[in-house]
């Protein structure tokens, strides 16, 4: 029997992947795991959950959790895990379509779904705000509403992340990938957490084609250059499509934004896992992913401060061109 | 001639962050800068990530030259799009250059 760690988060990776590891290999029907030591699952949690009952389910097993507390299960289906997967929910409780209310975890494999997808869950995360009131009106000066910065913070963030999962992670033929997202206000402790995650080809093979001298570079070196601004770019390979010609920024202003904002960040594909707090930035073993992993957690009280704005000056080049724009 | 783009007429919910969606207004915009000599673009109450902004616009200059901006009016951008524009039509106005400086080498 799988034996599933305390907690299923983005801090206790290394355990969770070897655990799915164990899922994946399993035989038989019936996939069975001891869940009863289980006790906080974060966003990332929830997305692997939903990643692993989906897989067993395409391989025509079941993925039994024994003994997963009520509460946890009660929390999974309210996040919309188990319909996710394409799984029956274990017992009675059976949950109404709250797409837009409920952060639910959401999966895409097309890039048409991104904008609605984000704006989905970033909508029922910033409802969860304190300072969201939706019926106030807009302040006479800037036009704007409390909640607006958070709403265009956490956007921008599960916008990003989904653009290169079912984008650039589509190469190496994987086509079919899939990308999962959640996010999730935690009031009491005062974070919001997202997460994305894919089944798709990694950082390290999608950058090969811009940067050949990869070919001999591990997954924390590429995990490094696609953080860094414009290493992971295809300014022009001479073909068009929505893969070939990004500007190697996504990361690169995510990583900031959370920075900022004095959060954490967790990026992880094929063995190596990026870790980013307050105290600094290090890499992590873990055991194989072939897709790309996210976890992001900033503290509520510095999302409505958080814009784009005040970072996109350090990714100017001095190569750059100044060109006058007719703003009006 | 002018004519408008109201980007808020076409984008649901004031963000849009995807490429798939820079894609196809691009295309739409394209089709309006043949028509006419100058277009408005509209960002009133629209937020964009910069991949959006760069797949809209930046492949414009990318595929077209800068001089393609001076056709372009921006209206009503926030201060962020307003930041995004600078970066991305900056950036690939250096790309269009270093492609064209490759193909006549």
């Amino acid at each position: 029997m799988v034996s599933l760690p305390e907690t299923i988060t983005a801090g206790s990776l290394p355990s969770v992947l070897r655990a799915l590891e164990e899922i994946r290999g399993a035989e038989g029907n019936i996939v069975q795991c001891d869940a009863s030591r289980v006790r906080f699952v974060d966003q990332l949690g929830l997305c692997l959950l939903s990643f692993a009952m989906r897989e067993c389910a395409q391989w025509k097993q079941e993925l039994s959790l024994n003994g997963l507390p009520a509460q946890i299960q009660s929390y999974m289906a309210r996040m919309n895990v188990y319909a996710n997967a394409g799984v029956v929910q274990p017992g009675q409780f059976r949950r109404h379509n709250q797409a837009g209310n409920l952060q639910e975890v959401t999966s895409i494999t097309d890039q048409s779904e991104i904008d609605v997808t984000t704006r989905n869950l970033a909508h029922a995360v910033v409802g969860t705000l304190p300072e969201f009131q939706p019926d106030s009106e807009p302040d006479a000066m800037t036009g704007r509403r409390a909640g607006d910065t958070a709403y265009e913070c956490i956007s921008y963030v599960i916008s990003e992340l989904l653009n290169n999962s079912v984008t650039h992670a589509k190469r190496g033929g994987n086509q079919r990938c899939r990308a999962w997202v959640a996010a999730q206000h935690y009031a009491s402790r005062g974070k919001v957490g997202i997460s994305v995650i894919d089944d798709g080809c990694g950082i390290l093979r999608s950058l090969q084609d811009a940067r050949p001298r990869l070919a001999k570079a591990g997954h924390s070196e590429a995990i490094e250059m696609a953080l860094k601004p414009e290493v992971s770019c295809n300014r022009d390979l001479g073909l068009r499509g929505l893969d070939t010609a990004n500007q190697g920024l996504g990361l690169t202003i995510i990583q900031g934004i959370v920075r900022r904002g004095g959060g954490r960040l967790f990026l992880g594909s094929g063995d190596a896992l990026y870790i980013s707090n307050a105290n600094g930035a290090w890499f992590k073993k873990i055991p194989h992913w072939k897709g790309t992993l996210f976890y992001a957690e900033i503290p509520r009280a510095t999302l409505e401060s958080l814009t784009v704005t005040g970072q996109l000056g350090e990714y100017r080049s001095a190569d750059d061109i100044d060109v006058d724009i007719d703003f009006v | 001639m002018r004519t408008n783009f109201d980007l808020s007429a076409k984008v649901d919910g004031g963000f849009v962050g995807s490429r798939h969606a820079g894609l196809v207004l691009r295309q739409e915009l394209e089709c309006a800068l043949d028509q006419h000599e100058q277009v408005t673009v509209n960002f009133s109450g629209v937020n964009a990530t910069q991949s959006f902004v760069d797949e809209f616009i930046g492949i414009l200059v990318l595929d077209h030259g800068p001089n393609v901006i001076k056709r372009i009016q921006f209206q009503g951008c926030s201060d962020s799009v307003r930041s995004i524009l600078k970066l991305v039509v900056g950036k690939r106005a250096r790309d269009h250059l270093q492609r064209h400086s490759n193909t006549t080498h």
